[in-house]
């Protein structure tokens, strides 16, 4: 646990260092947001819930909540994750 | 985004119905087993509707016993699913590939025959000409030899100067160009030369026929030159006591005249002439359907007297639809009152150059002027007139054909 934590923390460092992308480095996930219509979504570890409401993603180190009206997957690949509909909130949640 | 559309369409996709209490689970291990699924659309409680290509069905399956699922096919998009349809009907697929084969052997033969260029000959002429070497509608084109077809038509047709046979689709354009054939050579009537003109003679070199003028002879329009019919000498045959009868043939020579020309012409020293102001507008108008509007320019001509040029634009047909929409300039000139003065001496070059215009009109081609004179008319009162008389004489040929009968 101690030996995780410490391994992050180089980690972060090296980031800082040497201004290495860190959703490459750290596996975060990137999120774009296109106006209030499309939310794409890279490094996800899938879907835990999914209403026209709500859909609740996984992620490193927590989860994306995505909240709105007639929410549909336009498509879903291994790491990469696209959300279509009239988007009204989008929550990161650390875990 | 194109690209993926059509690799979905080419290798087909459909469309599923899955019902299910854990839908999440099922999404997530699709996607971690790398099926691709789109436009995922939750239909009710626990229904949703998904897309995938027709090869990740099967592990679907799988996965849909495992997270205890199912799911229907609810739509066929792509070229498998219209091949398995087209399967089922084979006689429309038949009627159709006999339909693309019969327009392919039908296209291969010569239908029509179209003949261009053609003015003294008959179409008819020519087609028979043609049917001797094997091209007529209905004759298959691989055998057509346009080469052949172009000489046969020179060699049956001697009018012809100039043929071309083109196969364009299944029409033969056969484009023609006749001899045309100068002057009649052919009629054998006897001619004489006769003048043209009034003149005194010059010359005159006789290469067939009897001469009937000598030089210095002042000749009128339509008299006899050269005669076509030549008397034989009479003391010859004189003590036959018989007439030789005369020969009649085309009399052929040349016959050159001292021939004169007038022309006169006169000027006003002082003239009241219309002419362009200088001062002009334009207006410019669309006519649709009967109707014209001004786009641009007045409505009133601001002129009292003027002179207009129309221009119209129109579209170009299309087929045998014409538009009915037209663009119309017009360009009003003013026209004004001028008067004119000259001098005597511009009045005088003036009324010269209205005189020798008029010569020039009745002058031939060929010609050559020995003497010119400008004559001016006075006359005893004064006048506002200034008039000019031009006399020229030249030396022309004035012989020409005309046949006669013996």
């Amino acid at each position: 646990m101690v030996w995780s934590g410490f391994e992050k923390h180089i980690k972060k460092q090296m980031v800082n260092l040497l201004e290495i992308p860190s959703d490459i480095m750290l596996d975060l996930p990137k999120v774009v947001v296109v106006g209030n219509l499309q939310v794409f979504i890279e490094n996800h570890r899938g879907i835990i819930e999914y209403t026209s409401e709500l859909i609740r993603i996984i992620v490193e180190d927590g989860e994306i909540n995505i909240s709105g009206e007639n929410l549909s997957i336009r498509n879903i690949m291994v790491d990469e994750l696209i959300i279509e509909g009239k988007i009204k909130s989008l929550e990161l949640r650390g875990g | 985004m194109f690209l993926f559309k059509l690799i979905s369409y080419l290798f087909g996709h459909v469309f599923l119905v899955v019902k299910g209490n854990s839908l999440e689970k099922f999404i997530n291990m699709a996607a971690n087993r790398g099926i691709y699924l789109w436009d995922i659309t939750k239909l009710g409680a626990n229904r949703i509707r998904v897309g995938v290509r027709l090869s990740g069905i099967r592990p679907l399956r799988h996965i849909a016993r495992e997270t205890a699922c199912r799911f229907k096919i609810k739509s066929r998009v792509g070229i498998p699913f219209i091949v398995e349809r087209m399967k089922k009907r084979k006689i429309l697929v038949a009627g159709a590939f006999i339909f693309v084969i019969v327009l392919y052997i039908l296209s291969s033969f010569v239908w029509f025959i179209e003949i261009e260029g053609n003015d003294k000959i008959s179409g008819k002429d020519i087609l028979l000409a043609v049917r001797q070497v094997g091209l007529s509608e209905g004759v298959w084109r691989g055998d057509i030899d346009t080469a052949v077809i172009e000489q046969a038509i020179k060699d049956k047709l001697p009018i012809v100067a100039w043929v071309g046979v083109f196969i364009e689709g299944t029409k033969v354009r056969i484009e023609i160009v006749e001899k045309k054939i100068i002057g009649n050579e052919i009629s054998d009537q006897p001619t004489h030369i006769v003048a043209t003109k009034t003149g005194l003679l010059q010359g005159i070199l006789v290469l067939s026929g009897q001469a009937v003028v000598a030089e210095g002879d002042v000749v009128e329009v339509g008299q006899v030159l050269i005669s076509g019919e030549v008397i034989p000498e009479q003391t010859i045959n004189q003590n036959n006591g018989v007439m030789d009868l005369p020969r009649y043939l085309q009399a052929q020579g040349v016959v050159r005249a001292r021939v004169w020309y007038e022309g006169y012409g006169e000027a006003k020293l002082v003239e009241m002439l219309i002419k362009p102001s200088g001062k002009q507008t334009e207006r410019f108008s669309i006519k649709m359907v009967g109707q014209e509007i001004i786009l641009k320019g007045p409505s009133q001509i601001p002129f009292t007297k003027y002179q207009s040029e129309i221009t119209v634009k129109t579209f170009p047909l299309w087929r045998d639809f014409a538009v009915p929409v037209e663009f119309i300039k017009v360009q009003y000139l003013e026209l004004k009152k001028h008067r004119e003065e000259r001098t005597k001496t511009e009045a005088r070059k003036l009324a010269e150059q209205k005189a020798w215009s008029q010569v020039k009109l009745k002058l031939p081609t060929e010609h050559k002027i020995l003497k010119q004179r400008v004559e001016h008319i006075e006359t005893e009162q004064q006048e506002n007139l200034v008039r000019v008389k031009v006399l020229v004489e030249t030396l022309e040929e004035i012989g020409t054909e005309k046949p006669f009968q013996p």
